[in-house]
């Protein structure tokens, strides 16, 4: 691989991306993880990535430093490969069973009479949530609060043209923008949103993730 | 009064064509350490902020997330390919900071300034307001910076680019699906959502060598 | 603490309901209940009297509880949660919410005060919230436009988050609004779970509690003295003014059914390092339950440019050139509702 080619530095975009496969997937990940310029590009685009996703303060001053600082340490462990499995004492617990996630997937998608919850989407994208644990006061109780989720919202993955027109029939997927999510904000706070959902103090502060964007 | 029916089938999970990160940690597990490097950069933001919510020293914060690597590769066998990747690498960082802490809060000579402090007494990890102490007013700056050039270089795209990259990072969406939302071809997609890629990186690269020193 | 509401009146309730579900009812799907002979007509007052009354005593409870919890939000394709911590003593309700998806952010309040804490940019946001002082007086001002345009569904039981609760459904009489699923935790009436649902019943947003602790022991001093850590931040007070929207120069010519004007305000948007400096007028409008929020500004073609309509969940968001000027109408309600808005509204000056 020639590195340095206009179309070698896209297979590093793509690459980020999932979409190269087999063979192809193969000799880029090899090259990339190989090359300083391909692996800093990596780096580079992963950083933007993060930034435009949540915002600043995602860098430490030794940003560049921490993946060489780790291979040195992964150098001197066996390499995966042989290693026949877990090593004692490594996770604090197993990781979450399935039944368990199961049945925090049901607390959430309770159902009640005729109407199941279904996500109404405009089209289809991937949202994971985190499992979070805590403990409980007194009782050194670990619960888990929320389940790792993906939830792949249903939905033709249909959308319009991008330039629209003052009227259209249809509503379109709302896109991240600073003024809209402004307007949310400000639309939320003073006494908007559902009456029902203030009083309940179920309280979506979008517009301030936008804010630290 | 009710009983409750059956809950809905679980949406099925996105196809394999696009868990990169799976593909990643097969390589990894046929030999190749430098694709496990490929994740560590990937995430490694990720996964510090996360841990830098329990913990405010910044040095720690860093021991915490190497500890989490290397703890996600010796567990690399354990990872099932149909799962997602970054899921379980946070419950990795969760546990190995909650460990991290209970074994910092019994040693003395640790300064309660490393920890953030325990709310009610419930022995929650969540993050109080104290602003970290420990980045330098100049690093903090720079992060900033950076953020903004970021911010700015998006702006500065021409329509199709930015909508491109802005689908793909911020909405996630799959290369088809912003084939489909933008009426061109998968290939457009994908030198649209590279050239982006290449703007903004360009105009963030003297701020990060002056940041760190290095150049690229 | 006992809650509210005498239990004859909540029988005289469920009867009531009972008879309304006899209209079509798309949502209740196969359960049939059993027709109620007599003084049905009379009931059906009792029922639009209460739709009030059980609102109230559901805003009360939430008044007066103490709690913590986890709760989800989930609106369209994006999840987001959050930690709160709900104290009160007499008159005086402190809370405390932190993020859990998203960026950083601590939001405490103090009865209508709400500071933010936005640990990434190190800025902290004052504001008054009046939404709740708002609720109230809505409350007691719609009475009768909120059982004008809403019916009271079904009651039924459920669990939420381990905890028993009830069930009822609120159902829009047109196609102007959205309808609501409500659990109320049993013994005290607390709100714990809402789904917001259109026409066809499916699930617009959803926002529960995965996990509360009801009567927690909260310590209120900590959680105030919190508040009052503001070291290091940066104050941000954005502005706002009350003002008429008719002096302003804008007049809702055609009034869209329901909604009442509630507030009209000047007022900056955003926070730094985003925080626009020009001024928006924002014109509040409530059904009592559901409200939709026009912003008006100066049209810039620099920053307007994307006109349309747009879905978040149950929020949709309609955006409008007219004339000198550029329309941003919010709210919680089907798009078809902020057109009649969009119709409607004129300048007058």
């Amino acid at each position: 691989m020639k590195p340095g080619t206009q179309s070698d530095k896209e297979l590093i975009s793509a690459l980020a991306d999932g979409q190269l496969h087999g063979e192809e997937f193969a000799r880029a990940a090899a090259w990339v993880a190989a090359d300083d310029e391909a692996r800093l590009k990596w780096h580079a685009y992963h950083l933007v990535g993060d930034v435009l996703r949540s915002g600043e303060a995602m860098l430490s001053s030794r940003e560049l430093g921490f993946a060489q600082r780790l291979q040195l340490r992964l150098q001197q462990e066996a390499p995966v490969s042989s290693v026949a499995g877990l090593t004692a004492g490594m996770m604090a617990r197993p990781l979450a069973a399935s039944a368990d996630i199961s049945r925090q997937i049901d607390e959430l998608a309770s159902n009640d009479g005729s109407a199941r919850w279904k996500l109404l989407a405009g089209f289809a994208s991937l949202v994971t949530m985190a499992l979070v644990g805590w403990y409980v006061a007194g009782g050194q109780r670990d619960v888990p609060q929320l389940a790792q989720l993906q939830l792949q919202t249903g939905g033709s993955g249909v959308l319009s043209q991008q330039s629209l027109a003052a009227d259209l029939s249809g509503p379109q997927p709302m896109l991240r923008d600073p003024q809209l999510d402004a307007l949310l904000a400000a639309h939320r706070q003073s006494g908007g949103g559902s009456a029902l959902a203030m009083s309940a103090g179920f309280v979506r502060n979008a517009a301030f993730e936008g804010a630290a964007r | 009064m009710n009983n409750r029916p059956a809950p809905p089938p679980l949406p099925a999970l996105p196809g394999s064509a696009e868990n990169s990160d799976a593909m990643l940690v097969e390589r990894t597990i046929a030999g190749d350490q430098g694709a496990f490097e490929l994740l560590v950069i990937k995430y490694q933001r990720r996964i510090q902020r996360l841990i830098g919510r329990m913990v405010r020293d910044v040095d720690l914060v860093e021991d915490i997330a190497q500890e989490t690597f290397i703890r996600a590769y010796r567990a690399l066998h354990q990872f099932r390919g149909d799962a997602q990747f970054y899921t379980w690498l946070y419950r990795i960082a969760v546990n190995t900071a909650r460990k991290f802490l209970l074994e910092l809060k019994r040693d003395p000579t640790v300064s309660e300034n490393a920890l953030r402090p325990d709310d009610d007494g419930d022995e929650t990890f969540w993050a109080g307001n104290e602003p970290t102490t420990d980045e330098t007013p100049e690093s903090v700056l720079a992060a900033k910076e950076i953020a903004a050039a970021v911010n700015q270089a998006l702006g500065d795209l021409p329509e199709e680019l930015r909508q491109a990259l802005t689908l793909r990072e911020i909405e996630g969406l799959s290369y088809e699906e912003i084939s489909e939302a933008m009426a061109c071809p998968i290939g457009t997609v994908r030198s649209r959502i590279f050239r982006a890629r290449e703007a903004i990186s360009a105009r963030v690269k003297p701020m990060l060598e002056r940041q760190t020193g290095k150049r690229w | 603490m006992r809650s509210l509401g005498a239990p004859a009146g909540w029988l005289a309730l469920r009867v009531a309901a009972a008879a309304l579900t006899l209209l079509v009812s798309p949502w209740i799907g196969a359960q049939t209940l059993p027709t109620v002979a007599a003084s049905v007509a009379a009931d059906a007052s009792a029922a639009e009297r209460s739709v009030s009354e059980w609102l109230a005593r559901m805003h009360e409870a939430s008044l007066r509880r103490t709690y913590v919890g986890t709760y989800v939000i989930s609106a369209g394709n994006t999840l987001s949660s959050a930690r709160i911590w709900h104290a009160c003593d007499g008159a005086q309700q402190v809370e405390r919410v932190e993020s859990l998806t998203g960026a950083p952010r601590s939001t405490f309040r103090h009865n209508d005060q709400v500071l933010t804490f936005l640990s990434e940019s190190r800025v902290v946001v004052a504001e008054k919230r009046e939404s709740l002082a708002f609720f109230q007086n809505l409350l007691q001002a719609s009475d009768s436009s909120l059982a004008q345009f809403y019916l009271l569904g079904t009651p039924g039981t459920g669990r939420v988050a381990g905890l028993e609760a009830d069930v009822m459904e609120l159902r829009p009489k047109d196609s102007l609004r959205f309808g609501y699923r409500v659990w109320t935790e049993k013994k005290s009436g607390l709100v714990i779970k809402l789904q917001t649902l259109a026409g066809d019943g499916s699930v617009l947003e959803q926002s529960a509690f995965t996990e509360l602790q009801l009567d927690a022991s909260v310590n209120m001093a900590k959680l105030t003295e919190m508040m009052g850590q503001t070291a290091g931040y940066k104050l941000e007070q954005p502005e706002l003014a009350t003002t008429v929207a008719a002096n302003e120069g804008w007049v809702l010519k055609t009034t869209v059914p329901g909604f009442k004007p509630v507030n009209c305000y000047k007022r900056s948007l955003g926070v730094a390092p985003a925080a626009q400096q020009r001024s928006t007028l924002q014109w509040i409008f409530s059904d009592g339950l559901a409200s939709v929020s026009l912003f008006i500004d100066a049209f810039d073609p620099r920053r307007h440019g994307r006109a349309g309509v747009f879905a978040s969940g149950a929020t949709h968001t309609l955006t409008r050139h007219m004339g000198d000027w550029w329309l941003t109408a919010v709210g919680e309600v089907p798009p078809q509702t902020l057109r009649a808005f969009a119709q409607g509204l004129e300048r007058n000056k």
